[in-house]
């Protein structure tokens, strides 16, 4: 019907998007967002602006109040059970909170992404040394969560977040603990990966990250979201 | 093998504190009872196969009379008489003195009945026909002297039969009753499993584990300390069922009770543990369902 040259299919879709926590105020309001395979995008916004409301649409872990969020494709609200763990699979998050097990070693914790898709362990005693080192936790491998430094966990989280190859990583603050130094060389994992086109989204409140990069900026406020850099 | 692949993600194991031991204990009482019912079953078998028409008539001496061992002589001419002209009676046999004695032995000893003093009951073994009408011949006995009774094997079996078979029931209805019970202690397990786990499980669900992944490593975990149950219980009831064999064997006689069967402790560990994994894995699926991911 449409005359317009068919754009590929987004792998995230909001369509006139609202959501607000129960009895909570407005969020988000009218949302329009699409994310493309092979797109890096930074979402900015102060404190409690709402990004991880946003991003927790994304990976699933919220519906929308109205509108639809389409994920690879699919009307998240009609995704069964086995599906949403089909695409999270898919996906590589980094959260706020981090989320490790607390009773796994650094390298079980980035393991994990590949043991939930079955790699062998031959496979995963390869690959996940290697990341390790790369995130500079070579000495810490056998070391629990709880004995690292804010830091340390998030680039466990962050590793875990990439360790699959999947095709959207969606990430939430990936850099607060971090010194800039080893933010540059977190966000480098990102940007290798979206190289070979994995879709990446980084929620940040900090205006100077994005001003690195050069990569598109959105902007939450208000529960509007506005396309402010590229 | 990938059924022993268990992760230690979900290692927060609650059970793994009193499954082992109830496992052990369920597997040991279910060996013995496994094994009685086997001797049950047997039992029946040989009581099934020995069914057979065939009865005894004893005839008793009377003490009050003047002279007890010619008046039996007396009775028991007469009592041949009868038999010979019931059609259906084919045949019949008067074990002699010394067969008597001897089927005597068990209750009397070695001394023998006839240093009592006092005549033996005698008894004749009949060989019946197939239209064999026992109240009809025991009327005609009767007249010949009260103290004639037929003895059939055929009722004996019947009753014993009937005991046995209440037995086994009762012994199935305990092995019911023992697997429902497991099946209930392992459903609780893997429910305080999910409960400790919690933390653990929305953080493997929110980087994509579905719930079957969930459920297999879960019931894993419920395996392998079922594992280590099923060890105890095999050395338990191994044990004890040797122990049973050697003190029940040579036990000969009427009940001819067979070899006690090891089976049931090789048997029941291996199906103990298969049972425990899938109650476990089928048990998570079901709480985990339909749960917002
Ligand atoms: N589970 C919840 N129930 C009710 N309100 C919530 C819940 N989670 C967040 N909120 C509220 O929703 C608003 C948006 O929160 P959100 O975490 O999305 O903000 P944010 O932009 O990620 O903030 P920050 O930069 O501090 O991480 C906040 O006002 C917060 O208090
Ligand atoms: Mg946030």
């Amino acid at each position: 019907m449409s005359q317009e040259r068919k754009e590929p299919r987004p792998l995230v879709e909001f369509d006139d998007v609202s959501f607000r926590y129960f009895e909570h105020q407005e969020i988000l309001k009218d949302v329009n967002f699409k994310l493309h395979r092979g797109e890096f995008v930074f979402l900015t916004g102060p404190s409690g602006a709402g990004k991880t409301s946003f991003l927790n649409l994304m990976h699933l872990n919220l519906m929308p109040t109205s509108g639809t969020v389409k994920l690879f494709g699919r009307n998240i609200e009609r995704l069964t059970p086995k599906d949403s763990a089909a695409a999270r699979r898919k996906i590589g998050a980094v959260f706020q909170d981090f989320r490790l097990l607390p009773h796994l070693t650094v390298l079980e914790n980035i393991a994990l992404p590949l043991r939930i898709s079955g790699k062998s362990d031959r496979y995963i005693a390869t690959h996940v040394p290697e990341l390790v080192e790369w995130v500079g936790l070579k000495n810490r491998m056998q070391s629990l969560p709880d004995t690292l430094s804010g830091g340390e966990k998030q680039r466990v989280a962050i590793a875990r977040a990439v360790i699959g190859n999947p095709d959207l990583i969606i990430a939430d603050e990936p850099t607060g603990s971090v010194d800039d130094e080893m933010a540059g060389k977190l966000l480098y994992l990102f940007k290798e990966l979206n190289k070979m086109g994995t879709a990446v989204i980084i929620a940040t409140h900090s205006k100077l990250l994005p001003a690195q990069f050069g990569y598109p900026v959105y902007s939450l406020g208000g529960g509007i979201m506005t396309k402010v850099g590229a | 093998m990938m059924i022993f692949k268990t992760d230690k993600a979900l290692s927060l194991d609650v059970s793994r504190r009193f499954l082992p031991f109830m496992m052990a204990f369920i597997i040991f009482i279910s060996s013995i009872i496994l094994a009685v019912s086997g001797i049950a079953s047997h039992m029946l078998n040989a009581l099934g196969n020995r069914l057979t028409n065939d009865a005894i008539v004893q005839v008793l001496p009377n003490m009050n009379a003047r002279d007890p061992r010619a008046e039996l002589e007396t009775t028991m001419d007469r009592v041949r008489k009868v038999l010979a002209a019931d059609t259906g009676v084919k045949s019949f046999k008067i074990p002699t003195d010394k067969e008597e004695a001897e089927l005597l032995r068990p209750w009397l000893g070695n001394m023998g009945a006839t240093s009592l003093g006092i005549p033996l009951p005698r008894i004749i073994i009949l060989n019946p026909a197939k239209n064999v009408d026992y109240d009809r011949l025991s009327i005609a006995l009767k007249n010949i002297s009260p103290m004639i009774n037929i003895e059939r094997s055929a009722d004996f079996s019947t009753e014993l039969k009937g005991r046995i078979t209440s037995l086994k029931l009762v012994l199935d209805l305990m092995m019911l009753i023992i697997a429902a019970a497991a099946a209930f202690a392992i459903i609780h397990a893997v429910q305080a499993s999910i409960v400790a786990n919690r933390g653990a499980i929305e953080i493997l669900r929110s980087i994509g584990a579905a719930n079957y992944y969930i459920a297999s490593r879960l019931s894993n975990r419920i395996l392998l300390s079922s594992i280590a149950g099923a060890a105890i219980g095999f050395a338990l009831s191994i044990a004890t069922l040797y122990y049973l064999r050697s003190s029940l064997a040579g036990t000969s006689g009427a009940l001819d009770i067979p070899t006690v069967s090891l089976e049931a402790a090789f048997v029941l560990p291996v199906v103990a543990a298969v049972f425990a994994k899938f109650i476990s894995f089928f048990a998570t699926m079901f709480y985990l369902r339909g749960k917002p991911s």
